[in-house]
């Protein structure tokens, strides 16, 4: 193999980056190989001074006045708006653009969706207009109510039966439903209300 | 923003002060964690504490991909602004300082892109110049001229010649000693192309400190 296709890979050994395969066959190359051996150990050299950057002093005030810049831009800028309203007007244009065209798109539906369900003002007119409601009975309730009408009919006819007995006490004339007097009325109502109420 | 500090924060970050004193590492994430609540909740006292802790990283992060040292201010200011402004989006199973290498990282890359052309460093001037020069469009760099080897110097200043993204795979995982892993994860690339990327640049490095040695001697 070339000497240097294995500056690459030689590059990556001397920190170690290589992977075991890759770093078997540089170990092999370099037992064998003076040049590659030197690369080696330049490059290593190299990297040494470059990771002595890292240790470089770094001046206290510099630091300073970078925190205490970045503090008074915050402590002068205007309160963070909440996350979504921080998308629809802080955002960038192209989110902003999304947000406004959803919201629009929103509200649009919401009064399509409005106009389709509300009521028309002619619907509103038959709506208040009052209906008759008969609402379902029992059947018990019918029998009672039945009942009920055959026990008037019965009082009827027994208030007749009482009238015609006046006029035949009344020798034979004519007596009209307002010539019985209240009391007779009353009697016949007393009676009928001694009978047994069958219905209940 | 307020700035204001409840007691019972104000308690809680004496709490972490005190177990960051004692040198408890085990409980750094934790207090991390705790610190980065604090600051949701508006503590700026909180906030700073997390600057104090990754300043240091992202100012040289940012000087060594931008290679001014005023760029390179402004660089971590804007950092910082945007850790504070997305706080809510960080996942906190995630990395915090992975999360603040990629924002430093990203700033950079926008700083580079705004930034003129031109402003690299020709390697032809600096040998003509005997290797002591540096560009008339730039200052000193205050860092290297601390530096007590030469050498050290000198890798620093071959590091400015390296294409951007080499540069900054080589600061992450050379300097800052990331793992390969972490640096793909924030530069958004694969493994095998920052191996690729960090391989090439290690060649130049040496090749031009070798160059630069030579040329003064």
């Amino acid at each position: 193999m070339n000497c240097q296709r294995f500056d690459g890979w030689t590059a990556l050994w001397v920190e170690g980056d290589l992977d075991v395969r890759k770093q078997a066959l540089v170990e092999e190359h370099l037992a064998s190989c003076a040049r590659c051996t030197e690369l080696a150990g330049q490059l290593r050299a190299s990297q040494q001074t470059l990771r002595a950057l890292r240790q470089e002093i770094v001046e206290p005030g510099q630091l300073e006045a970078i925190r205490a810049g970045v503090l008074r831009g915050l402590s002068t800028q205007e309160p963070v708006r909440r996350q979504w309203l921080g998308w629809v007007f802080g955002g960038r244009r192209a989110w902003r653009y999304a947000s406004l065209a959803t919201l629009f798109a929103l509200a649009t539906g919401s009064a399509v969706w409005w106009m389709s369900v509300a009521p028309s003002p002619r619907q509103e007119i038959v709506r208040e207009t009052p209906s008759v409601v008969l609402p379902l009975a029992p059947s018990d309730s019918v029998a009672q109510a039945l009942s009920g009408v055959e026990g008037v009919a019965e009082r009827a006819k027994d208030v007749s039966s009482l009238a015609r007995g006046a006029q035949r006490e009344s020798g034979g004339l004519p007596v009209r439903q307002a010539d019985v007097s209240d009391s007779t009325i009353a009697a016949a109502a007393d009676e009928i209300d001694e009978e047994p109420d069958t219905h209940d | 923003m307020t700035t204001e500090t409840g007691a019972a924060g104000a308690a809680e970050l004496g709490l972490i002060l005190m177990s960051r004193a004692a040198g408890d590492a085990n409980t750094a994430d934790a207090d991390l964690v705790r610190l980065i609540k604090l600051s949701r909740a508006g503590d700026l006292t909180a906030f700073e504490q997390i600057m104090r802790l990754h300043d240091r990283r992202v100012f040289r992060t940012a000087l060594r991909l931008l290679r001014r040292i005023e760029d390179a201010e402004d660089a971590s200011q804007e950092v910082f602004l945007r850790v504070h402004k997305h706080l809510d989006r960080f996942n906190e199973a995630g990395q915090f300082s992975a999360w603040v290498y990629r924002i430093t990282v990203n700033v950079c890359r926008d700083i580079n892109r705004k930034r003129s052309k031109g402003l690299a460093l020709s390697l032809d001037a600096f040998f003509a110049d005997g290797g002591s020069s540096e560009p008339a469009s730039q200052q000193p760099d205050p860092l290297d001229q601390a530096s007590q080897t030469e050498d050290v110097r000198l890798a620093a200043v071959a590091l400015r010649r390296l294409p951007e993204k080499e540069r900054a795979a080589v600061v992450l995982r050379d300097i800052e000693g990331l793992s390969t892993s972490e640096v793909a994860g924030i530069l958004g690339s694969s493994e095998t192309t920052v191996r690729s990327q960090v391989s090439r640049a290690r060649l130049k490095l040496k090749k031009w400190r070798d160059e630069l040695n030579r040329s003064r001697t």
